[in-house]
């Protein structure tokens, strides 16, 4: 792990997030040796599928034979290898580039992709990683080792943001794929078409799965405060907009607003929670808050 | 519309800063990268359009503040607002004719002259807009009455206006001209006005072109505008003269007078009739004039009976209306005595009266047979210096000395009182006089004589004889010469008589001369006295003077003179000062003078001079009687003033002189009409000033741009 890599690892994020744990509100499909109740019995030993192999992987579970009549290394892959499984999808969209405070909001979003995979780690659960734009950029299968995360969090350092967003489109493709139940955790702005990004997600909760929504959003996109003339460069290939902000604050926020009720209502409409980070705010205060009220809400 | 400042009008390139500056504030802008465009992108289609439409309104506003500060700038002045509430400050010195001319009024007109011209003055200085200055002064022959500095309070302006009545003063415009030239140069004002109203008689303007460089030399920094008012009149008869030819106006004599009528009408005038009254009294039967043609003097004699002594008002009347009633009558005062006394000290007796020294001078004073000698206006008494001792020389008019030697300095110091107290003394040297007496003692001692005796003329042993001037008659005492049929004095030969030598400083007049140029009489004023020396004697011996004709008038002249010496001041022009010698009893006393017409009267004092006291009064503004009273002891001194004849004479600029006038004025109106003249020189006037209105819409569309840009720059 490199120093990158653990920068990642916000300590007071860990520490809480640590602490709190990472519960899921509903029943996942794992054993009981973990904390998470499950409706199979004994390990999980059933073949999966085929991966390839990428370097931390258990050299135990490379398939000898499949070696042997290739001549390539495939990782063999087994259902209920875990309690459950978080899926988390980051949003590698040029919009998430955006920052005008000390963190821009993919940084903010990387930090809590990895706070997240550490904790559900640590816990035994098995995580995977998806980057996304328009389309899927960098994905890691599910795992639980400690090489697991080291590999997550590689992966997000080296990430960098290009391209538009399809968040919808990545829904659908992990509500399609992953065969077991599990929790996707989205870290995006959600600056995408809102119905489709509601769409998913119900179509995400129709498979099973539960839906945790992280939008990241800088302060100023929150509060509109600029003055003054100023010219706004799209970062997703939209073209640039001079305007005087103070004389349509009211109508973005408006705008904005009415954008962030819709996705509030829609997660809560699919019993999905829907939590707004603030990249002013310290990221253990924002996950803190919500993983004290998500482990509220599973207890009862 | 007119600009007061036009070069400032180049400042509407200042309309391009607001177009610049919201050009340049458009390309002055940050530059944020910016994720959550469709927000952006909503708000912006919605919005975009009024904030076109603001931003337009405001860059509409801008430019239209920053044309009303230069067109402000400009000082356009406007005859839309005729108030005279707004801008302009001017300053406007106002000249009014108030000679006599001004008080004829024209045919087809209820107004005089002086009326309208008061009128039209209210007005232009009631138009003035609001903050002006302005002055008024009333042109007659000084440099005129009113307010010669430019004052803001245009009220007590008017009123001085309002108050002042016109005055039969002769006119000049120059020194007021002059005056207001001065005070508007003084003053700090882009605007300046000159407005001169009078009746354009050329008499006024007798100093044309004095008068016209001044405007002209002006025409670039004031403005003047000239306004004739009045026309010239078809007709105009005018008493000119009237004066008194009797040398001694005396109680039971008759008085003779000549009187001028003047035609100025265009057209001749028959059955003119002429009164004479004396104290408001008709005296004798009007006098009847057949016709008398334009542009005709006639000069005509008329006799009174004078049968009271003292003050006496002598008027001349003509019958006849015409448009200046003012010129139609003349006054003037005259002092009647009733009794000369006259005191003749002979220094040659002689053995019978006809060797007397004083034969011929008793007979010229009362050239009247016996029996009437009594009734006579002069009486004399002949005396010896020796019986001098027991005369009171006090009630005595007239002292002569025919020849005599000389006499004691008690006498002499009499002599001198006598004469300061305004008695007369007559020298007359002969063989018998001392000459260093008089010269030292008389002359240099006591300033009694004005002349001391030099050497004896002509040369002795020349046999050249000496003749009395033969023209050149310059002096009251024989005025009467210059009248060709009155006869000459060229033909008195003098055989014998003393050089007069006059003294410096000394206040004296030759009255009359030798052919040779040399002194023959001379004059002098002494006190409240007077006195006349003789070079020549009284009886036969050195000249022939007595046997002539001339001596009689002479003599009775030379009383007359010493008589009327206190009085010859009685009979001034108007505008003249009145200057009245008296005695020291009028020191420190309360006297009033006043015009017989007028309910008020001016305290006035008598100033001490060196022989007594002087009455001084600068303000004979009005033709007619004035009395002067002492009030303790009463004493009354009346006195005339008489208008200048030349303010009758109606006639007008001339055609060039009033192009000239066209050229140099920047407004020239000739007219009657009170409404032409007025419109006319408010036509001309820039108008008010609308600056102060173009500031206050450019504060209030500052205001409302503040507003404005307030209100847009609001969250949305």
């Amino acid at each position: 792990m490199n120093n990158d890599s653990i920068k990642l690892l916000d300590p007071k994020t860990l520490a809480r997030a640590d602490k709190l744990g990472l519960a899921a509100r509903f029943i996942v499909e794992g054993y009981m040796a973990g904390e998470h109740k499950s409706p199979y019995r004994g390990f999980a030993i059933e073949f999966s599928q085929h991966r390839e192999y990428s370097p931390g992987d258990d050299v135990r579970h490379i398939d000898w034979k499949v070696l042997g009549k290739t001549d390539r290394y495939y990782i063999k892959q087994y259902e209920q290898e875990t309690n459950f499984v978080a899926h988390i999808l980051v949003d590698g969209s040029e919009s998430m580039q955006y920052g005008s405070g000390d963190l821009t909001k993919l940084e903010y979003a990387k930090l809590a992709a990895a706070c997240l995979a550490f904790t559900i780690i640590k816990q035994r659960d098995a995580v995977s990683l998806s980057l996304f734009g328009n389309s899927t950029r960098e994905e890691l299968p599910r795992g639980n080792t400690q090489n697991h995360l080291f590999n997550i969090l590689e992966k997000l350092v080296q990430f960098s943001p290009s391209g538009g967003t399809d968040l919808a489109g990545q829904l659908h493709s992990v509500a399609s794929q992953s065969q077991r139940k599990g929790i996707v955790i989205v870290i995006s702005d959600f600056f995408d078409d809102e119905d489709s990004t509601l769409e998913a997600v119900q179509h995400l909760r129709f498979v099973g799965h539960e839906v945790i929504g992280l939008q990241i959003l800088d302060h100023d996109e929150i509060t509109f405060p600029f003055n003054g003339l100023v010219e706004f460069e799209g970062l997703e290939e939209i073209p640039n907009l001079k305007t005087r902000p103070t004389e349509i604050r009211k109508s973005y926020l408006n705008e904005f607003n009415e954008f962030q009720e819709k996705l509030r209502d829609g997660f809560n409409k699919n019993s999905c929670h829907f939590v707004e980070c603030d990249t002013s705010k310290p990221l253990e205060e924002v996950l803190g808050s919500y993983l004290t009220f998500r482990k509220e809400t599973a207890t009862k | 519309m007119s600009f007061l400042n036009p070069a400032l009008l180049m400042g509407a390139a200042a309309l391009a800063i607001p177009i610049i500056v919201h050009l340049l504030n458009r390309r002055r802008f940050k530059r944020v990268k910016w994720a959550a465009m469709r927000f952006l992108e909503v708000s912006l289609e919605r919005n975009q359009r009024r904030m076109k439409v603001e931003d337009w309104i405001l860059l509409i506003i801008r430019l239209v503040i920053v044309a009303l500060i230069v067109l402000a700038l400009s000082r356009p002045a406007t005859d839309w607002i005729k108030s005279s509430g707004l801008g302009s400050t001017v300053t406007a010195s106002v000249i009014v004719d108030s000679s006599a001319s001004m008080q004829r009024t024209d045919q087809n007109s209820d107004l005089s002259r002086f009326q309208i011209a008061k009128e039209t003055a209210r007005e232009a200085l009631s138009s003035t807009p609001k903050g002006s200055s302005s002055s008024i002064l009333f042109a007659a022959n000084s440099s005129g009455s009113g307010m010669k500095e430019p004052s803001h309070d245009n009220k007590r302006v008017i009123n001085i206006l309002n108050e002042t009545e016109p005055s039969d003063r002769g006119s000049d415009l120059l020194p007021a001209i002059q005056s207001s030239i001065n005070s508007l140069n003084n003053s700090p004002s882009t605007q300046k006005e000159l407005i001169i109203i009078t009746d354009g008689e050329a008499s006024a303007w007798k100093q044309f072109e004095s008068i016209s460089r001044a405007i002209d030399q002006n025409k670039d920094t004031i403005n003047t505008t000239i306004a004739l008012v009045g026309k010239t009149p078809a007709e105009n008869i005018a008493i000119t003269s009237l004066t008194q030819k009797t040398p001694i106006v005396a109680v039971g004599q008759p008085m003779r007078l000549s009187v001028g009528i003047t035609n100025f009408g265009e057209i001749e005038i028959n059955d003119l009739s002429i009164q004479i009254s004396i104290n408001e009294n008709t005296s004798g039967l009007p006098i009847n004039i057949d016709s008398i043609k334009s542009g005709e003097e006639k000069i005509i004699t008329a006799f009174v009976e004078i049968d009271s002594p003292g003050y006496l008002r002598i008027k001349a009347q003509i019958d006849y209306t015409d448009s200046k009633s003012v010129d139609n009558s003349r006054e003037i005062v005259i002092k009647a005595v009733e009794k000369i006394q006259t005191l003749l000290i002979d220094g040659e007796p002689g053995r019978s009266i006809t060797d007397s020294e004083t034969f011929f001078l008793q007979n010229a004073l009362i050239p009247v047979p016996e029996e009437l000698i009594e009734s006579f206006f002069i009486s004399s008494n002949i005396i010896n210096l020796g019986s001098i001792q027991d005369i009171e020389i006090k009630d005595y008019d007239v002292i002569f000395l025919a020849n005599v030697p000389d006499f004691s300095n008690e006498l002499s110091n009499r002599l001198n009182d006598f004469v300061k107290s305004g008695g007369g003394l007559v020298v007359f040297p002969g063989d018998n006089i001392n000459a260093s007496f008089y010269n030292q003692e008389l002359h240099e001692k006591l300033n009694l004589l004005p002349a001391s005796y030099g050497k004896i003329l002509p040369i002795e042993g020349s046999n050249s004889v000496l003749s009395l001037q033969a023209s050149g008659y310059n002096h009251p005492l024989v005025e009467l010469w210059n009248d060709p049929g009155a006869g000459t004095l060229g033909d008195v030969k003098t055989f014998k008589a003393f050089e007069l030598i006059l003294k410096d400083g000394v206040d004296s007049n030759i009255a009359i001369q030798y052919n040779n140029g040399s002194a023959a009489v001379i004059e002098a004023d002494i006190g409240l006295g007077k006195v006349y020396q003789f070079s020549s004697s009284a009886d036969t011996e050195w000249n022939d003077l007595p046997v002539k004709a001339a001596f009689l008038p002479i003599v009775h002249r030379v009383v007359g003179s010493v008589i009327s010496r206190m009085d010859s001041g009685l009979n001034i022009q108007v505008g003249d000062t009145f200057i009245r010698k008296v005695p020291q009893s009028w020191i420190n006393k309360e006297a009033t003078i006043s015009h017989s017409k007028s309910e008020t009267a001016t305290f006035i004092n008598a100033e001490i001079s060196d022989d007594g006291g002087n009455v001084q009064f600068n303000q004979v503004n009005s033709s007619g009687i004035y009395d002067l009273k002492l009030t303790e002891p009463f004493e009354l001194i009346q006195f005339s003033a008489t208008s200048d004849p030349r303010e009758s004479n109606p006639e007008k600029l001339s055609g060039p002189q009033i192009e000239r006038l066209k050229e140099i004025s920047s407004n020239f109106i000739e007219s009657s009409s009170l409404n032409e003249i007025t419109s006319a020189i408010n036509q001309k006037r820039k108008g008010a000033e609308i600056w102060p209105l173009l500031l206050l819409a450019a504060l209030l569309l500052t205001l409302l741009e503040l507003y404005l840009s307030q209100k847009f720059s609001q969250e949305k």
